[in-house]
């Protein structure tokens, strides 16, 4: 075996042999649960958590090294079997892990649970009587999906900081990037990677998904929401589940970034937003909501943008689109056409002879959720405090807010969305690269996988 | 200097006189194409400001393939006629399944080039062998559905090649399933062959109750089916090949006395998949859709809006002569291949589906219908 291995799977050696031949069996995955589980408690489990977050900072180190070997051969892979194009892929994944080194990992811990040494003895904490411990789960199953490669390994790395054995199926569409990164962390120590397997399976096979599930003390799930409704409904009683369902975001760009000085930079920043990862990620914005009032106005940022929109596309082409993504676009601009010739408030801005890139200005700041692929609309906003109620009808689907406009604005605007859901307001520019600390969709990511004793008196 | 509509729709009448089986002329076609275009640029204002803004102009335009096509949505949005909306003789709306509000009109301002188009073109795919039939329509009848393109085709076939007892199946109460079964069971008693007519989702109900009743025809030779329309949510769906064996073993009729009709409010003309024709001119592909030769249909890559080669799947587009008063080039919601013997209707084009934790426009409206119900 090398470690560049291109085979989809990571598995104990012992059931190797039995995976090679073909369909995974409810057997063979309890045989796979079986022996991580016993690799976790010979070894994992005892490791103090100090020594995890060493082992995973050299592991993501192997792949942000100058022309790492991990990364390029991710890189070409997921090209080869996503629509992404290369340099899409390793842009994303690079960013991704580099919030994934000591730093974050150690934020992360402490971010959550104070003192995360709670994670190898007792301890006290503070307020609380008595000393504390945390106890992750013995096992995890990590079914994962395949829109925004690298993302498995932030599931993968919670999983390992509560020192949980982890069983993940990586997504038919992105079966690469789990296993490449499981062997990473062999690379840098074989025994603690021995409590990780990846196998892929039909996603949905019952009976396989029964034997993953009865093995887990907590799934862990990303997709859509039918994909979690589905899993949430077969984990069994006492197993604990995370889903990480549909969600959408948008930007909003404040007047005092409208200066034809700055156009440039923000509209470049908002793009980056738009197209990475085609649009197809939880945190890519659906609409951007522009200010009146600014020294250029919401029309002639649409413009700006769309230039913009296509200064990406020559340097990171859209992936290819399925004969009905593409038709999706095509009915799109021509609904905005036709409201164009209407004479509505409308502006249309298209990629010539495409569907690269879409921009779509109108008055009406209503939120339409995009088709996706690169296409955006731009809506004017009288004042950015209207941004609440019009995002209201879609509360319950928001997540990350992207704002362009002063740090003392961007904090009242964040007071005024929270309540709505939104989980996250960052700079535009850094929209698709959530920090490993935050809480995603709004929860904890350690937390909900701990159980916690406590000795008193 | 403007071309009379008149001399256009004359054009127009005279090739669809020389019938279904006039040699394709594709020189004729191009013409009469470039000449309808001229008009409709001049006489549609919406329409001309479509083709403006793609720089086609009768002064650019060189070749039907050049004129531009007009996506379906646009019969929702814009008022694409060449009069007056209000001197229509009828205005035919589309069934607006996903927004009532919204639905497409096509307004027609005389039924003559209609009329002619659908009857010659049906006499030749479902009736190449008599003048009359009695026909059992699986419709509604026009005065009950005025502005249901369907419902005038089927009166027009009731009217034009109905003879005695034909009449309309579906009232305000929906199928009257029993007088139906009442009225076969006469048919096949006296032996006399029937045509059974209408729209797909209907024949699945028909069906339905013959299987509950444990009821099996077996229709004089010479019945045949013909079909259209899909299902639309009215009825379970059920695939092409099955529901010809359900008829076969319900109704005795033989697949191949089926055939499927593609129609569409926006166009004057139907296409069809008939073994019957297929057989009259002893030949025996597989099933395969055919338009008129008053008619072009062409698949068009999503991506670019190019023409695609044969065998490629794409988007459907229609360039229809009868269309006089609307517009001659049509881009549907259809997915599609050409083929060098007609074109195969591969389904409605969906919604895309999302790769991941994002959320597709008909995902979302959904959540919101959940969310409001």
């Amino acid at each position: 075996m090398t470690w560049l291995d291109e085979r989809p799977t990571f598995l104990p050696p012992e059931v190797e042999a039995e995976a090679a031949s073909g369909q995974v069996s409810p057997l063979l995955v309890a045989r796979v649960a079986a022996h991580i589980w016993a690799a976790r408690k010979a070894y994992l489990a005892r490791r103090p958590v100090a020594e995890i977050v060493e082992t995973l900072d050299r592991a993501v180190r192997l792949w942000l090294e100058p022309g790492s070997p991990w990364l390029e051969a991710a890189s070409r892979r997921i090209a080869a079997v996503t629509p992404y194009s290369e340099r899409m892929v390793r842009v994303g994944i690079a960013r991704l892990l580099e919030g994934c080194q000591r730093t974050g990992l150690l934020a992360l811990l402490e971010g959550e649970l104070g003192d995360p040494t709670v994670l190898d003895a007792f301890r006290p904490r503070p307020g609380a009587p008595g000393s504390h411990r945390a106890v992750g789960p013995a096992l995890t199953t990590h079914v994962f999906s395949g829109n925004v490669p690298g993302l498995p390994a932030v599931s993968l790395i919670h999983g390992l900081l509560v020192k949980s054995a982890n069983l993940g199926k990586p997504a038919s569409e992105e079966p690469v990037f789990p296993a490449l990164f499981a062997r990473s962390i062999a690379a840098v120590d074989a025994r603690l990677a021995a409590s990780v397997a990846i196998l892929p399976w039909a996603g949905g096979d019952a009976a396989v998904e029964r034997a993953a599930f009865e093995a887990s003390e907590a799934v862990i799930a990303y997709g859509s929401d039918a994909a979690i409704e589905s899993i949430r409904a077969r984990v069994p009683p006492g197993a604990r589940f995370i889903g990480h369902g549909h969600r959408v975001s948008v930007a909003v760009v404040g007047r005092e970034a409208l200066d034809p000085a700055t156009l440039g930079r923000v509209a470049e920043q908002v793009a980056y937003d738009v197209s990475l990862f085609d649009q197809q990620g939880c945190v890519s914005p659906h609409v951007v909501y522009v200010e009146r009032g600014g020294r250029i106005t919401p029309q002639t940022f649409a413009e700006g943008l769309a230039e913009a929109m296509a200064a990406f596309e020559r340097v990171m082409p859209r992936g290819r689109l399925s004969i009905e993504e593409a038709s999706a676009i095509q009915q799109a601009r021509t609904e905005a056409e036709l409201r164009e010739l209407r004479e509505e408030p409308v502006r249309l801005f298209v990629s010539p002879g495409g569907t690269a890139w879409t921009v779509i200005y109108e008055d009406d700041p209503s939120f339409v959720p995009s088709c996706l692929n690169r296409v955006v609309r731009v809506k004017a906003l009288a004042d950015a405090g209207e941004l609440p109620s019009v995002l209201r009808p879609v509360s319950r689907s928001l997540q990350t807010v992207g704002a362009a406009m002063s740090q003392e604005r961007r904090h009242r605007l964040a007071e005024a969305l929270a309540p709505l859901g939104v989980c996250r307001i960052c700079p535009v520019g850094e929209m698709p690269h959530p920090s490993l600390a935050w809480h995603h969709d709004g929860g904890f990511n350690l937390l909900p996988l701990l159980t916690w004793a406590a000795i008193e008196g | 200097m403007r071309e009379d509509l008149v001399e256009i729709r004359a054009a127009v009448l005279e090739m669809i006189a020389r019938g279904a089986d006039q040699p394709r002329d594709d020189g004729a076609f191009d013409a009469l194409a470039l000449r309808l275009f001229a008009y409709q640029f001049q006489a549609n204002g919406p329409y001309r400001r479509f083709c403006e803004k793609r720089g086609r102009t009768p002064a650019t335009v060189t070749s039907w393939l050049e004129i531009p096509p007009v996506p379906i949505a646009a019969f929702k949005e814009l008022s694409l006629t060449c009069a007056p909306a209000e001197q229509a003789v009828a205005c035919f709306m589309t069934s607006g399944t996903t927004n009532p509000e919204k639905r497409g009109k096509h307004y027609h301002f005389t039924l003559e080039v209609y009329d002619a188009s659908a009857a010659t073109f049906f006499q030749a795919n479902v009736l190449p062998d008599v003048d009359r039939l009695r026909l059992l329509i699986l419709g509604s009848p026009p005065d009950l559905l005025p502005n249901s393109s369907l419902s005038h085709y089927l009166g027009l076939m009731r009217r034009t090649f109905g003879a005695a007892g034909s009449r309309f199946y579906i009232g305000r109460e929906g199928l009257e399933a029993e007088r139906l079964l009442g009225d076969l069971r006469t048919v096949e008693g006296a032996g006399a062959p029937a045509c059974l007519l209408g729209a797909s989702f209907a024949f699945v109900h028909l069906l339905d109750a013959c299987a509950q009743q444990g009821l099996h025809f077996h229709l004089a030779a010479g019945s045949r089916v013909m079909d259209t329309g899909g299902f639309k949510g009215r009825s379970r769906e059920v695939p092409q090949e099955a529901l010809y064996s359900l008829i076969g073993e319900h109704l005795g009729v033989p697949a191949d006395r089926c055939v499927n009709m593609y129609g569409m409010t926006e166009l004057s003309m139907q296409c069809y998949d008939s073994p019957l024709r297929r057989a009259r001119r002893g030949r025996r592909e597989a099933r395969i859709m055919e338009e008129p030769p008053w008619a072009r249909t062409i698949v068009l890559d999503p991506e670019t809006l190019a023409v695609l080669p044969h065998g490629e799947p794409g988007i459907i587009c229609h360039y229809d002569v009868a269309n006089c008063s609307s517009v001659v080039g049509i881009l549907t919601e259809d997915l599609g291949m050409a083929t060098s013997e007609g074109f195969r209707f591969l389904g409605r084009v969906k919604g895309s589906e999302s790769r991941g934790c994002s959320v597709s426009v008909d995902e979302m409206l959904a959540a919101a219908g959940k969310a409001s119900a």
